[in-house]
């Protein structure tokens, strides 16, 4: 179950980074640490590692 | 027609790269979960599952081949456990030479080279351990996963804040939660690791095994290492096994603390009735004073860094540039493992268990685990 907690939590911040990632603009290495995270977050959602 | 803003462009080409690297790392982190082969030598005479004890085991990534390599002549039953820590490679190496070369000329063997199958898939974080390290045999190179100290967290996760053992009450750091060699005798409803725990005593209880023998690996700086490690009930065969390999290399022989729970030498030989003993080998690449890791450091055991440890008397083992080859780690566990056979009438009932025709140190050590193993298909 709490798995399932993490995951959500996850899931939730892999969605607010990805967000921002499309509304902050002009700054383009903001927009590349958001991809970065995303990366490691989909991962984790996944449950690939 | 309306114009697309540039920071909507960057983004959507930066998703799609964060896509991309996703996919990749998924593809290599996927393989890992993909076991490689052993292949079963003459003397293997069944291929069992550790779920057939545990049956909640089947279908996870805890679920592994049991080997049984039958003499067909009444006598003693042996269990050897490689791969209880993934990261200690010559345990899990010498359990495979096993099944891939020995054949029992009385008794029973029963070999599980991946205990904790589930460590196998991942390796641990900021270590900077290789994924794979290659042995060379006649037929070309093989590959071998280098995994985990403990169960993978995809299979696993989260950690408690701390680890209570379940018979004992003993409080440990959460991360041993995932920690094989923390949770016998293990429980048939507890967490993955636990079950995996729980499979393996109920195999020694129902196949009435009498001598249990769990193979590891430690740093070189660490105090227990060289050594055989075992319950009270199992100290005779460890110093018959200590004085009988004693002309080619030296081991030490302690008895395992009563205070410290949910390790196979403590909880084995209290839950069951067999003579619980394991060994340490000398690992340079999981030690603390290490430098450059990578597949090499595993195989060869050299490391510059040990060598200036050694010159400083930091190191508990002899070391110096030579390094301790994982030929001679594996050399170490097989030749005591044959010895402990070879001893095991002077214990217990009496009853015998030989590992058939077995290389000695001197031999392993010459031609190299590799000469051994089964050629790569
Ligand atoms: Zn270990």
């Amino acid at each position: 179950m709490l798995k399932y907690v993490y995951l959500a939590i996850a899931a939730f911040l892999l969605v607010l980074v990805v967000v921002s990632m499309f509304r902050k603009k002009k700054d383009v290495f903001f927009q590349i640490d958001a991809a970065v995270i995303a990366v490691v977050l989909l991962l984790r959602v996944l449950l690939i590692r | 027609m309306k114009k697309i803003p540039v920071h909507i462009i960057t983004a959507s080409i930066l998703s799609l790269l964060a896509i991309c690297a996703v996919v990749y790392l998924a593809v290599v982190f996927g393989a890992a979960r993909k076991a490689e082969p052993i292949y079963p030598g003459e003397g293997v005479t069944q291929v069992r599952m550790l779920s057939e004890w545990c049956p909640s085991l089947k279908g996870t990534a805890g679920d592994t081949e049991v080997y049984v390599l039958d003499s067909g002549t009444p006598g003693a039953s042996m269990l050897v456990l490689g791969g209880t820590h993934p990261n200690e490679p010559a345990g899990y190496l010498s359990a495979v030479m096993l099944v891939e070369y020995c054949r029992p000329s009385c008794g029973i063997l029963y070999v599980i080279p991946r205990s904790n199958n589930s460590g196998f898939t991942c390796t641990d974080p900021l270590e900077a351990s290789p994924m794979t390290f290659g042995i060379e045999t006649a037929g070309g190179v093989r590959t071998f996963r280098f995994g985990s100290r403990a169960t993978n967290p995809v299979d696993q996760w989260p950690d408690s804040e701390v680890y209570i053992h379940a018979s004992s009450g003993q409080i440990l750091s959460g991360s041993e939660t995932r920690n094989l060699n923390r949770a016998y005798p293990g429980r048939e409803d507890g967490t993955l690791t636990e079950k995996v725990a729980f499979a393996i005593t109920e195999l020694i209880k129902n196949n009435y095994i009498d001598i249990t023998v769990d193979l590891h690996e430690a740093s070189p700086e660490y105090t227990t290492v060289n050594a055989i490690v075992a319950h009270e009930d199992a100290l005779s065969l460890a110093f018959l096994t200590m004085w009988d390999v004693e002309e080619s290399f030296r081991i030490s022989a302690d008895e395992s603390p009563r205070n410290l729970h949910g390790l196979t030498h403590r909880e084995l030989g209290d839950f069951t009735d067999t003579l619980a003993l394991l060994m340490e080998t000398a690992n340079p690449s999981q030690g603390r004073l290490r430098g450059r890791t990578d597949a090499n450091l595993v195989v060869s055991g050299q490391d510059k860094f040990y060598v200036r440890a050694a010159s400083y008397d930091a190191v508990t083992v002899p070391y110096d540039e030579r390094g301790i080859s994982i030929s001679e780690r594996c050399a170490r566990h097989v030749s005591c493992l044959a010895a402990m056979a070879e001893m095991s009438p002077f214990v217990g009932e009496g009853r015998e268990i030989n590992l058939g025709d077995m290389p000695a140190y001197e031999e392993i050590v010459a031609n190299g685990i590799g000469y051994y193993l089964h050629d790569p298909v």
